[in-house]
Parts: structure tokens; C-alpha cells; sequence
């Protein structure tokens, strides 16, 4: 019954997301819209290392940099297809990440943070000095758009945003699934009890730098195809994107939503990429708006929206577990 | 099943383990006991990996387990608990229960991301034996708690059953009896007997409880100042003027 329900939830819920182009037609919205995809998963690859493993990280936003410089380049310089590079793009930024967390997560807490923040700023100087490589300041343009995809007589041609908005459903849908799938078997269960208590898990068996560096590594690899997708949605990429500012926002994101849960990253990106937007009838005072109702939620409800609510319900069954055992005949 | 020879380690100028021997046999319930800062809880740091020692050598299962990492030694079988509550504060007892699984979890990535067969045979195996371990403990009816939210008497008996999912061969328990009630003690001391007896586990316990280290040791090691000064069945330890000086000082030698 309760797996029916959940079914039945599911697909109301696919569907309303494949009729959104149809409901809004105007460009600017489904550009608020592709980005909540772009920003999905970015939060949900963030949440992987900073929720689920609770290693703050505050250069993700690196590795959705060299993910999308990967992806430029080699379509721009060498006509690779965005079907390939953005394998290569999260191949790389997975490396990339790999390597720095094989570095880095020996430090913990605010030493990780500020740590993997430097990382970012680093990056982000390689984007703006390389210029014979990255054309430093001035960016990447001319990225070309994914080419028709022919798939056993099936012709996929992305132009519109619409098109986009679908390709990144389908994206956000799998790296959701993928996540999902890992939190929920025994990786996610060591990820956990890392999080919970680095110690303890030692002590039960738990390598836990290996599955730190896991984490990180697949955050950032997740971090980097979105890079893709986001070079060859835009079509132009410069480093102003990939700042350290924008990492803390996906970090917002998943404080927002709640980061120890499926749900709460794609709520909070969602949310906190098309809120500013409809705050712009507030006028000069929008920024001031976002960022009280960022406080007020970050005070009133730590474990973000969705894992407030959560832990809501958690409470409402355990207090009536205990009035179980306290009164048995009122079973 | 455990040896430790010459054993040694000092922080600074103080000498928290010197030359310690110790040697547990299958199926013992070997006791650890000593004043408070006499060097007990480092000694099972030093076994179980979280410390190394400046000198000296541990054989576990006849193989030396010097030098490697907690994780590797907690998978070969040897695991402890900890002194202070160490348990997963935001995980409910079942989860925390079902972590502790993990050294026998097998299933590969890509059974993990299709939820294949072993992906889905291991889940089920892991929940009928959490529930067995509950049962074992008498946590069942606090499965669905979070480890923070239960009393403290209970979230000890989580680090045992946590300990207990992780297949100990040799269990190292931590002064598991400290800050329970008489009834919780109890209940503490019938669970170590069961676990040798059900599950054949040896157990190498730290504890002051003298009533609980008496009542079911068969052998007891006293450590003072870093060093062992005594060793034996219960009986001949508690008679051994060595150590009653230790715990009560010189003049009270005819006390005991």
C-alpha cells in the first residue's frame, strides 16, 4: 500500500515535470528551470561529501569549473561531441577531485572548509591566467550545442530550451537515482557512520578515509558533468561562474533544503534558484529579503526544510512508540 | 588468541604503558583492572590500532597486527567499545546496528546501482540479523529510536550490540558497567556471558565494577602506573598485596 502510494506520488510527480514546458512557454522561465536542473545536481553531488559523509566542502563549485572548461575545450578546439566530453568532463573533474580529497580530508571540520575554499580560489586563478588555454577573463565562446543524438531511428535534436529542459530531466533524474542508490547501501551506511562518528566507525571496520575520498571523489565527478551540460547549455563559460561564491551558494542550497536527505538538495536548488527570481518585484530590496529569509531558516530549522520535516514526522512516531510502552493496553 | 609482548608507549616523560604482556586465550573472559590513568584504556588503544607503540609486538590469531589501521584490525575480528558513549548520535538504533554489518557487506558498485541480487540478499541478511542482535541485547523495542534519544543505560547496551554486529572474534569492552543502575548491571553481566556462550566470543573487559570483574572473569591482569603487577584467577588477584596496596595504599594490607 505504502509503495503504491509512493508509486502513484512518483508518477503525478514526472508528469506535472514533463509538462512544464508546455505550462510555461516564456524563455525566461524555462531558463530559471534548466538551471534548477543544472543546480540539482550540483546540490545532490554536494550532499554526497558535505551532507551524507559531512566533510565540508566549500570548492565545489571548482569542479563544475573543470568539468565545463574540460567539455569547452575539447568541443571547441577538437569537435568532440557533448555526448563525449561530458563523460570526460566528469572523468576529469573525478580525477581531479580524487587526488585533492586523497590530499585534503585528512583535516576536518573548518580546516577542511577554508582548505578546500583555497582549492576554489586556486582554480579559479588557473581559469583567469592560463589564458593560452582558457583565454583567461575573456572566457570560452562558440561552445557548441549538443549535437543531434541518432539512436536506433530515434532522433534527439537539442535546440530549444525546452529540449534542454528535458536532456537535463533526464540528467537530474539519473544523478537523483545514483544518489539514491548510494546512500541507501552499505557505502552510504559507512558514509553515515563516518559523519556520525569517525571514530566509532573505525572502529568497526570502516575504512574511512577510503570512503571519504569516495564520496569526494564521486561529488566531484557528478560537479563536473554538470559542467558539461552547463558549457553547452550557455554556450559561453568564463571564470566568473566558478567562483567561490558560487560554491557556497550550492552549499545555501543544501543548508536550505537539508543536506542529510534525498529530498532537501533538489528542494533547496530548486527553490533558491527560482525564489530570487520572483523576489525581483520586491525591487533594490530583494537581495535584502533573500538573505533574512535565509537567516530566519537557518535559525528556526537546521536540518533545512525538508529535513525539518522529516525529523517532524520522525518525532510524531517515536512519541507515539512511547505512549505504546508506556500504556499497552491502549494499543 | 591474543598476545602482547613488551608492549610500551610514553607520552612526553610519562610512562602510559611499560612492558605490558598480556596473553588471552579463546574463549576467556579476561579482565582488565587498575586505579584510574593506570594505563588501561591506552593499552586497548594500542591493541585495536587507534595508538602505536613505541615498542613491543601484538599477535592476533598468530598474526602480528602491529602498525595497521583500526579498520583492518576491527575486520580481522578484534573489536572494541569505547570508555566515554561513542554511538551514532543521529542514526536510529536500527541503522546504527546495521553500520556495524559492514565488514560483511560484499556487494560491488554496480550491484549497488542496479540493486542487484547480492545488493538485495545482503540487505535482507543485515535485517534479519540487526533484529536478531536487538533481540539479543533487549533493544528491539527501541529499534526505531535515535541513538541520542535513548536513555543512557541503553545507548551503552547500543555500543555492545553495535560492537556485536561487527563479528568480534575477540570482543574489547570498555568499562561497559560504568554509570548503570544495579538492574542495568545485571542485566550487562548475563549479555557478556551470553555472548561467549551464544556466540563464542572472547571478551578482554576494563572495568571498576569489582562485583561485575569478580563475578565472571576467569582471569584478571592489574596494570598501576603503566605496568602489569599482577595476574591470576579472581580470587588470587584480590588476595595479592600488590594490588591491594595500589587501590588502597600501604597500611590497609590486612583489609581485603
Amino acid at each position: 500500500m505504502k509503495k503504491q502510494v509512493r508509486l502513484l506520488v512518483a508518477a503525478l510527480v514526472l508528469i506535472g515535470l514533463l509538462f512544464i514546458p508546455k505550462l510555461f512557454s516564456m524563455d525566461y522561465y524555462m531558463h530559471m528551470f534548466v538551471m534548477s536542473e543544472i543546480y540539482t545536481v550540483l546540490a545532490l553531488s554536494l550532499a554526497l561529501i558535505v551532507g551524507f559523509s559531512g566533510q565540508v566542502s566549500m570548492g565545489h563549485a571548482a569542479f563544475y569549473g573543470i568539468g565545463a572548461y574540460v567539455s569547452a575545450l575539447l568541443s571547441v578546439n577538437f569537435g568532440f561531441s557533448f555526448w563525449v566530453t561530458i563523460w570526460i568532463a566528469g572523468i576529469a573533474a573525478g580525477v581531479v577531485s580524487f587526488m585533492i580529497g586523497v590530499l585534503v580530508l585528512r583535516l576536518r571540520g573548518h580546516f577542511l572548509a577554508i582548505t578546500t575554499a583555497f582549492f576554489g580560489i586556486l582554480v579559479g586563478l588557473v581559469f583567469n591566467n592560463w589564458t593560452t588555454l582558457t583565454n583567461g577573463p575573456m572566457g570560452i565562446s562558440g561552445i557548441p550545442r549538443p549535437t543531434p543524438f541518432h539512436f536506433a531511428g530515434f532522433n534527439m535534436v537539442v535546440q530549444t530550451r525546452a529540449h534542454y529542459y528535458y536532456l537535463g530531466l533526464a540528467f537530474a533524474a539519473l544523478v537523483t537515482f545514483i544518489v539514491y542508490r548510494l546512500i541507501n547501501s552499505r557505502i552510504g551506511n559507512a558514509l553515515i557512520a563516518i559523519r556520525e562518528n569517525e571514530e566509532l566507525a573505525r572502529s568497526i571496520g570502516i575504512d574511512a578515509m577510503a570512503y571519504k575520498v569516495f564520496a569526494f571523489t564521486v561529488g566531484g565527478g557528478l560537479a563536473g558533468m554538470a559542467g558539461s551540460f552547463y558549457a553547452h547549455y550557455i554556450l559561453f563559460i568564463s571564470p566568473v561562474t566558478f567562483t567561490v561564491g558560487e560554491s557556497i551558494n550550492i552549499l545555501v542550497m543544501i543548508i536550505f533544503g537539508g543536506m542529510t536527505t534525498l529530498f532537501g538538495p533538489i528542494l533547496g536548488a530548486v527553490f533558491l534558484t527560482v525564489l530570487p527570481e520572483f523576489l525581483r518585484i520586491a525591487g533594490s530590496l530583494r537581495l535584502v529579503i533573500y538573505g533574512v529569509a535565509l537567516v530566519v531558516f537557518i535559525i528556526w530549522m537546521p536540518l533545512g526544510v525538508w529535513g525539518s520535516l522529516k525529523s517532524f514526522w520522525m518525532g510524531q512516531r517515536q512519541a507515539s512508540l512511547q505512549t505504546a510502552r508506556e500504556n499497552p493496553e491502549r494499543l | 588468541m591474543l598476545e602482547a609482548r613488551g608492549l610500551s608507549i610514553s607520552f612526553g616523560g610519562l610512562k602510559a604503558v611499560e612492558s605490558v604482556d598480556l596473553s588471552v586465550g579463546k574463549g576467556e573472559i579476561f579482565s582488565l583492572i587498575g586505579p584510574n590513568g593506570a594505563g588501561k584504556t591506552t593499552l586497548f588503544n594500542l591493541l585495536t590500532g587507534f595508538l602505536k607503540p613505541d615498542r613491543g609486538e601484538v599477535l592476533f590469531m598468530d598474526q602480528p597486527i602491529l602498525g595497521r589501521q583500526p579498520h583492518e584490525i576491527a575486520g580481522m575480528g578484534l573489536i572494541r567499545t569505547f570508555q566515554k558513549t561513542n554511538i551514532f548520535a543521529e542514526a536510529t538504533v536500527k541503522e546504527s546496528v546495521a553500520i556495524g554489518f559492514h565488514t560483511q557487506r560484499q556487494a560491488n558498485i554496480v550491484d549497488i546501482l542496479v540493486n542487484g541480487p547480492n545488493s538485495r540478499a545482503e540487505k535482507r541478511a543485515v535485517e534479519e540479523q540487526t533484529r536478531e542482535i536487538l533481540a539479543f541485547t533487549g533493544l528491539l523495542p527501541w529499534s526505531d529510536y535515535l541513538g541520542k534519544n535513548l536513555p543512557y543505560g541503553k545507548q551503552r547496551l547500543l555500543a555492545i550490540a553495535l560492537a556485536l554486529a561487527a563479528k568480534p572474534r575477540l570482543l574489547l569492552l570498555d568499562e561497559p558497567a560504568t554509570g548503570l543502575n544495579p538492574v542495568e548491571t545485571k542485566e550487562l553481566i548475563e549479555i557478556i556471558l551470553s555472548v561467549r556462550e551464544t556466540y563464542g566470543i572472547t571478551v578482554l573487559l576494563i572495568e571498576h565494577n569489582m562485583k561485575l570483574v569478580i563475578s565472571i572473569s576467569d582471569r584478571i591482569a592489574v596494570l598501576n602506573f603503566g605496568q602489569k603487577i599482577a595476574e591470576g584467577k579472581p580470587n588470587e588477584v584480590a588476595q595479592n598485596p600488590a594490588v591491594v596496596e595500589a587501590y588502597l595504599g600501604r597500611g590497609f594490607r590486612n583489609a581485603s
